[in-house]
């Protein structure tokens, strides 16, 4: 576990760098995130095989209620997936992902401290502020909402521009063109914007709307440091987005890239918020220890 | 930990197999394979000259194996299509023809796959430019697939084709005997409203063909008047015809009233049709021609 001596307070870099080597010399810290990598394959698995039966019985009426009939079929269906990922994706993150990062933070708590890790113990402490988690993931996550509503907004109205030259083009086409760029920006800044929550709920047992107020203190303490160390893991997502842009021309012949680049998407996000989460609780306890 | 972890992986692996066995049940496999076929034929039929004959034995083949595989799946009839379109784009006509007609006997009883077998039937004899046969083959069609979407649709097909061979003479009489068919096809269906529904909109397109533009505008508005409650006049239907009969009254008759007197019975009829908004717009959008046509220029 990293201490105050051995990262220098304020580089992002170095405090990314010793919370993968933090990651890699306690990997019971890993331990509550794979638990939510198991129930998003799982999902996945139930969603990718929902038009065959038995799931079928289930998904049926539900795709056919909001979709159009060649979604229940091969290989529609496969191109409904992510949509179906997508509304599923927000549920989980609020009532179950929140809950084992935060399980996470306070395995990490527990190593700084120089205590016997019992994730056990850990499981059940945190259950107890499991609301206020969820409250303050919830309210997160409606921010990000709120800013991607903007974001939409902007979309089609760039959408209006008909030049087909000059400022106003390239205006048109860097909004439509970098729209999954600045949906990631925009969920980065927010998660920035809300990245001492977590580990003032768990490591200081506050309840949520003062944890959030402290976190605020904290964030706009310390802004450009808490951006990067939310940023740089996150740039790994750009794979992802890439892979999504470039899948059109290979699903052509290969229907089945999609739910791999699902798959993909997990174990990245995995290693982003192991990453994001470590570095920022390290950052949180120096920024404590210094106190 | 790493038992746990290496119990979620084996509960990951078993769900997969569990699902697996399980999904083989339903048509999703069948489909995946069907498509996978598809994909090839459609390989080749992009440039059928360079295929090798290898290539059309395989995905011949194929099908096959696929009929085998899943005996009972929907996709059966079309793999037996694709099959008789395997030998057109190999130019083996007589073969294909063969095919397509053991299709004719095997589903006897669905008139929808017969039908489709029979217009591949006639696609060999329009690339042989075979036209006696290419007409027969219509004919047979009308005759014994008159309610399906292909048999309400081949006496205009005729019409054109007389259209196409510059043969106005045969091209009206062809209209003339489409316009008989589709009226005793709505005398045999009384209790079929699909069948009348779709008989009018045919008997419209033959009065437009033949330039009775009057006739044709009062039998659409008729189609939209009759089935404005029913479930065929959907949306894009519904615009369809609206726009055939806004073009035919504003650029053939000259009478704007026309639509506006249709549309407004329309209304007054179905105050909460959900097509109400549109037809106002195109009433609005005849008033304000109107305004501009009246004003001094």
């Amino acid at each position: 576990m990293a201490t105050k001596s051995q990262v220098p307070q304020g580089k992002a870099l170095s405090l990314i760098s010793s919370s993968i080597s933090t990651l890699a010399s306690n990997k019971i810290i890993l331990f509550p995130l794979c638990i939510t990598v198991f129930i998003q394959l799982l999902i996945l698995e139930i969603l990718y095989f929902s038009p065959r039966w038995p799931l079928k019985v289930f998904f049926d009426p539900i795709i056919r209620t909001f979709w159009p009939e060649k979604y229940l079929h091969y290989p529609s269906h496969l191109m409904l997936l992510p949509k179906l990922w997508q509304m599923v994706q927000d549920p989980l993150f609020v009532l179950i992902s929140s809950y084992f990062v935060a399980v996470a933070i306070g395995i990490i708590a527990m190593i700084n401290s120089g205590k016997k890790v019992r994730p056990a113990l850990v499981i059940k402490e945190t259950l107890s502020f499991y609301i206020h988690i969820v409250v303050a993931i919830a309210l997160s996550l409606l921010v990000v909402k709120a800013g991607s509503w903007v974001h939409n907004l902007v979309i089609q109205r760039a959408f209006l521009i008909r030049s087909g030259s000059g400022i106003f083009y390239w205006i048109k086409r860097i909004i439509i063109d970098g729209a999954p760029y600045f949906n990631l920006l925009l969920n980065v800044i927010v998660s920035s914007l809300f990245a001492y929550v977590l580990p003032i709920i768990v490591i200081e047992k506050k309840k949520v709307f003062p944890a959030l107020l402290q976190n605020f203190k904290m964030f706009f303490g310390s802004v450009w440091p808490t951006f990067l160390i939310v940023l740089i893991p996150s740039l790994s997502y750009i794979l992802i987005i890439l892979l999504f842009s470039s899948s059109f021309s290979l699903e052509e012949t290969f229907p089945e890239m999609r739910i791999w680049i699902l798959v993909l998407s997990v174990f990245i996000s995995f290693a982003i918020d192991a990453v994001v989460y470590t570095a920022i609780t390290i950052f949180y306890l120096l920024k404590k220890e210094q106190k | 930990m790493k038992k746990t972890l290496l119990i979620l992986t084996v509960i990951l692996g078993c769900v997969f197999i569990l699902f697996s066995v399980l999904g083989r049940k339903g048509e999703y496999l069948a489909e995946k394979k069907f498509w996978k076929i598809n994909k090839k034929f459609v390989e080749i039929s992009r440039d059928p000259k360079a295929v090798p004959e290898a290539s059309f034995e395989a995905i011949l083949r194929d099908y096959e194996k696929f009929i085998k595989k899943f005996p009972h799946s929907k996709l059966v009839p079309l793999a037996y299509i694709y099959e008789g379109q395997v030998y057109l784009i190999k130019k083996d006509y007589d073969k294909s023809r063969i095919k397509f007609e053991e299709i004719t006997k095997k589903y006897a009883d669905k008139p929808g796959i017969c039908v489709r077998a029979v217009s591949e039937i006639s696609r060999t004899y329009a690339l042989e430019e075979d036209w006696d046969n290419l007409l027969s083959t219509y004919q047979r069609i009308v005759r014994d697939y008159p309610l399906t979407g292909l048999g309400f649709q081949t006496p205009i097909t005729i019409a054109q084709f007389y259209i196409s061979r510059n043969k106005p003479l045969q091209a009206q009489n062809a209209f003339s005997e489409a316009l008989t068919h589709y009226k005793k096809l709505i005398e045999e269906s009384p209790d079929k409203p699909l069948v009348e529904f779709n008989a009018l909109r045919a008997i419209a397109i033959c009065h437009m063909a033949q330039k009775r533009w009057e006739e044709a505008v009062q039998i659409f508005g008729k189609v939209l008047l009759k089935f404005a409650n029913s479930p065929y006049l959907n949306e894009r239907n519904a615009v369809q015809i609206a726009k055939w009969i806004n073009t035919i009254s504003a650029a053939q008759l000259g009478n704007i009233n026309l639509p506006v007197s249709i549309y407004q019975q329309f209304i007054n009829e179905n105050p909460n049709h959900p097509f109400r908004k549109t037809l106002e717009d195109f009433i609005r959008g005849f008033e304000t021609l109107k305004q501009k046509n009246e004003s001094p220029k």
